[in-house]
């Protein structure tokens, strides 16, 4: 081996999300309440932790309540109580208000900032005494045998050609005698972990979402905390999965995005475009008029819900959170449920490493997981999502009677596809007409992207890795007509021209990549393989 | 040989513009919450300075000095996670303005408090105020010479030559140890805080500071900030009369006299 610096650790956690810190949180507690000698490692990506969690979010305290019954006097930043809930179908001109329903009520959740309520995690966390390391990507696997043995951070100073720079740094190695996978939707690591251990192979593809959010300030009597506002319909048709959120914090700020289904069909479809159209709404449009735009940002959700659960213990490590995709589609909530995993895990994780010290399958996990809450809020979900491939209307009408008739027991259960093989070839599709942004409501992609304060050093390899550096053009061009010019929601793919012969090619602009994930999954041909880019890359959310 | 590395906390000058916004009663920049502060990136290089002697001279002792709030704790976590030895928190109310004058007496009381020193290395300026007065300041208070803008510093023996940015150019300049010297961007891109010294950071040597413990005056601004505002850009779009091109030729040509630009 080379002279790559080691260092070992009970637990190593790769990801400072809900579903980390609540394993590290709950590893710590238990160490310290039987004055255990436990030593917990947390790697985030982020500069700091809330850096890059974007979520809506309305959240339920379930899992909070368990971890810190105290969570109010301990001061966590869920102060906006979810009051009033609406739930609207859109047409191009009128909103009509529905029943909401029973799944997207939230009488007893709170609406807040996920990167806020993070942070406070995270402060818990290393008061509890886990280390926590920020600005560090974990960018390679370790693996001896069959065995995860720990992760590697990621090198600094490498050019864009390849070579070391004078500011070169190698990774480090972080051993661990169980790593804990937190990284979220769609993780860099946890995808190569599918590919080296078979552990979807009972499990459906995975279906995602890509959520797309802005966070404003406005000075409004239609402003009133606490409401809960989300609307299907319009601007998408509806054929196409997908509606807004509109929430409504204290301090005069609103929380507002759109989530498209990434199982849409038509190529030119941008769901930055219809997230920006929505916001025109004649009953949208009145709550920004007067407003300032603070924050924007966008991150994939996973979709599958139950029938996609991977396997989530394998020797050496385990899966938690929205990485192996628990969250619930129907209520749109995944922070509990990621909490919760995490605490589970760490209870299992405990419990094993009390008496054993080499690095296995904690079976105990899933087995407690399958007993848990969890299961049983996301078994009752699990044909809400999958029967809205019947349409908008038809999956509302199905979703009425599977929640009201069967209570969510009915006796089958319906399956997903691969989301990067439902794009139809452009041929059968008419390009888009979006509007023109006003500047007002509405902005275009580029200034939009300015306020993610997404950075990376650019004398560093592309970290959007083409597998082949023909399909872009040769298929995601000439069949699709480039999507993925559209569905990045930061601008980062480009069709150029050469300006003399005219041929076609595809600028990869990886400085403005917000770690939304989106081209890994809806990437046709899978060709896009997203990678950590040198650590202290991408963006820097307030409050998101 | 022992380093003081003096920096600031600021708002991250990276972030976009339309996060902030000016508390006109207080003439203080507010960002949205949940925005986290940063090192500002001046200071940053001149901590990248001290490190290069360091990597020369392994034996050198870096300090890293703010007067800050609280929450300034956080930029000397990241000169401690970047390779200095030591850090000081004179730590005042979050809110309180110090002008260049208060900061730079405050630092002279720190400064003497600290005791021996061989050099200290500030910032060419802050990157919030960019005032570019408290290195000077300092110096003049503790009577040792002052060299600003260094691209390249070097310590030779008791002696130190620096490489200072001009209009044109570079001048090279020598002085007698101790001096203070400020640092300018062209001394190179500052390096990351690497994982290794980011683990020990925490089990540096920290100290906090309060103003009672530095000196019994009051430390008090000089001056007095009026007024802190964002200038309003107007633009206005006006079609020119006239229906041949010579004609709005002419008229564009009134215009411009009118609003006396030619
Ligand atoms: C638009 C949108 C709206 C949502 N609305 C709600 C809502 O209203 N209520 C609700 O409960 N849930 C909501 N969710 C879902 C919720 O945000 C997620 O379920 C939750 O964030 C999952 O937590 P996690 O810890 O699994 O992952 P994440 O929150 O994604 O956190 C993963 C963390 O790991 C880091 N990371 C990833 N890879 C690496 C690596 N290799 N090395 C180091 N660090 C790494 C990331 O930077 C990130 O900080 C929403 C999601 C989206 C996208
Ligand atoms: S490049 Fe990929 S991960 Fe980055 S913002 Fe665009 S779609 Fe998201």
């Amino acid at each position: 081996m080379s002279d790559t610096e080691s260092l070992s650790f009970d637990v190593v956690v790769v990801g400072g999300g809900p579903s980390g810190l609540a394993t590290a949180i709950r590893l710590k507690q238990l160490a310290n309440e039987q004055s255990l000698d436990l030593s917990v490692c947390l790697l985030e990506k982020g500069a700091t932790i809330g850096a890059h969690i974007l979520s809506g979010a309305v959240i339920d305290p379930r899992a909070l309540f368990e971890l810190f019954p105290d969570w109010q006097s301990r001061g966590a930043p869920l102060t906006t109580a979810a009051t009033d809930d609406r739930f609207m179908l859109l047409t191009e001109s009128k909103a009509f208000r529905m029943p909401t329903p029973p799944q997207m009520e939230n009488h007893g959740n709170y609406i807040a900032s996920l990167g806020a309520l993070c942070r406070w995690l995270g402060e818990q966390a290393e008061a509890l005494g886990v280390e926590i390391y920020p600005g560090f990507p974990a960018a390679r696997l370790l693996i001896e045998g069959e065995t995860v043995v720990g992760v590697m951070t990621g090198e600094v100073g490498i050019g864009r050609d390849g070579n070391k720079t004078d500011q070169y740094q190698p990774g480090m190695e972080l051993r661990a005698k169980q790593t804990v996978f937190a990284e979220g939707c769609r993780g860099s690591l946890t995808k190569e972990l599918f590919e080296r251990f078979p552990l979807r192979r009972n499990a459906d593809p995975q279906t995602y979402g890509i959520g797309i959010k802005e966070l404003w300030e406005v000075d409004n009597p239609l402003h009133t905390p606490g409401t809960v506002m989300h609307t299907i319909g319009w601007p998408l048709d509806s054929s196409t999965y997908g509606g807004s959120f509109l929430y409504h914090l204290h301090e005069n700020k609103i929380a507002v995005g759109f989530v498209v289904g990434l199982d849409y069909r038509n190529p030119y479809l941008s769901p930055f475009d219809e997230f920006q159209r929505f916001k025109t709404h004649p009953a949208i449009r009145p709550m920004f008029e007067n407003g300032r735009r603070i924050g924007y940002g966008a991150r994939a959700l996973s979709e599958g819900g139950f029938q996609s659960i991977p396997e989530i213990a394998f020797a050496g490590g385990v899966l938690v959170g929205d990485g192996a995709g628990f969250l619930n589609v129907p209520k749109i909530k995944g922070t509990h449920t990621a909490m919760k995993s995490g605490m589970i895990a760490a209870e299992a994780i405990f419990d094993y490493l009390r008496s054993n010290s080499e690095q296995s399958v904690i079976s105990q996990y899933p087995a407690r997981l399958k007993s848990s809450w969890i299961w049983d809020e996301l078994y009752k979900a699990r044909n809400i999502r999958p029967s809205f491939n019947f349409g908008l209307y038809g999956g509302l009408l199905y979703s009425a009677v599977d929640t009201y008739l069967f209570r969510g027991r009915a006796p089958w259960t319906f399956h997903h596809h691969a989301d990067h093989l439902q794009l139809d070839p452009k041929e059968k599709h008419a390009p888009i007409a979006y509007p023109k942004p006003d500047g007002i409501v509405s902005f275009d992609k580029m200034s939009s992207v300015a306020l993610s304060n997404t950075n990376h050093e650019r004398n560093q390899p592309v970290h959007l890795k083409l597998q082949d550096a023909s399909v872009p053009i040769d298929i995601n061009l000439n069949l699709y007509d480039a999507p993925e010019q559209r569905y990045c929601p930061a601008g980062v793919y480009e069709i150029i021209r050469n300006s003399e012969s005219g041929l076609p090619s595809l600028l990869i602009n990886a400085e403005n990549c917000v770690h939304c994930k989106t081209c890994d999954i809806k990437d046709p041909k899978q060709n896009i393989v997203w990678t950590v880019p040198e650590p202290g890359g991408g963006p820097i959310y307030p409050d998101m | 040989m022992h380093i003081v590395v003096c920096v600031k906390q600021v708002h991250d000058p990276e972030v976009a513009p339309a996060l902030f916004t000016i508390n006109e009663a207080t003439n203080a920049v507010v960002s949205v919450a949940g925005l986290a502060q940063v090192i500002s990136p001046y200071d940053e290089q001149a901590i990248e300075a001290a490190l290069r002697m360091k990597d020369k001279k392994p034996d050198t002792k870096i300090t890293v000095l703010t007067i800050g709030a609280a929450s300034a704790r956080e930029v000397l976590k990241h000169a401690l996670s970047m390779g200095a030895d030591e850090a000081i928190l004179v730590n005042i109310s979050a809110g309180v303005l110090l002008d260049s004058y208060a900061t730079a007496k405050f630092l002279h009381e720190a400064v003497n408090k600290i005791g021996s020193f061989d050099l200290i290395l500030a910032g060419r300026q802050s990157a919030d105020l960019d005032a570019g007065v408290v290195g000077n300041g300092l110096a003049e208070l503790l009577h040792i010479p002052a060299i600003t803008f260094a691209k390249r510093i070097e310590v030779v023996e008791s002696k130190v030559v620096v490489d200072r940015v001009v209009d044109n150019g570079s001048e090279k300049i020598e002085t007698t140890l101790p001096a203070l010297i400020t640092v300018s961007n062209e001394i190179g891109a500052a390096r990351k805080p690497n994982l290794r010294e980011t683990m020990r950071a925490s089990r540096k040597p920290t100290q906090s500071w309060t103003q009672a413990d530095l000196s019994k005056e009051p430390m008090e601004a000089t001056e007095e900030l009026i007024k802190l505002f964002i200038p309003k850009k107007e633009k206005h779009c006006e079609f020119l009369a006239g229906t041949s091109a010579a004609e709005q030729a002419s008229l564009l040509v009134r215009k411009l006299r009118d609003a006396r630009l030619i």
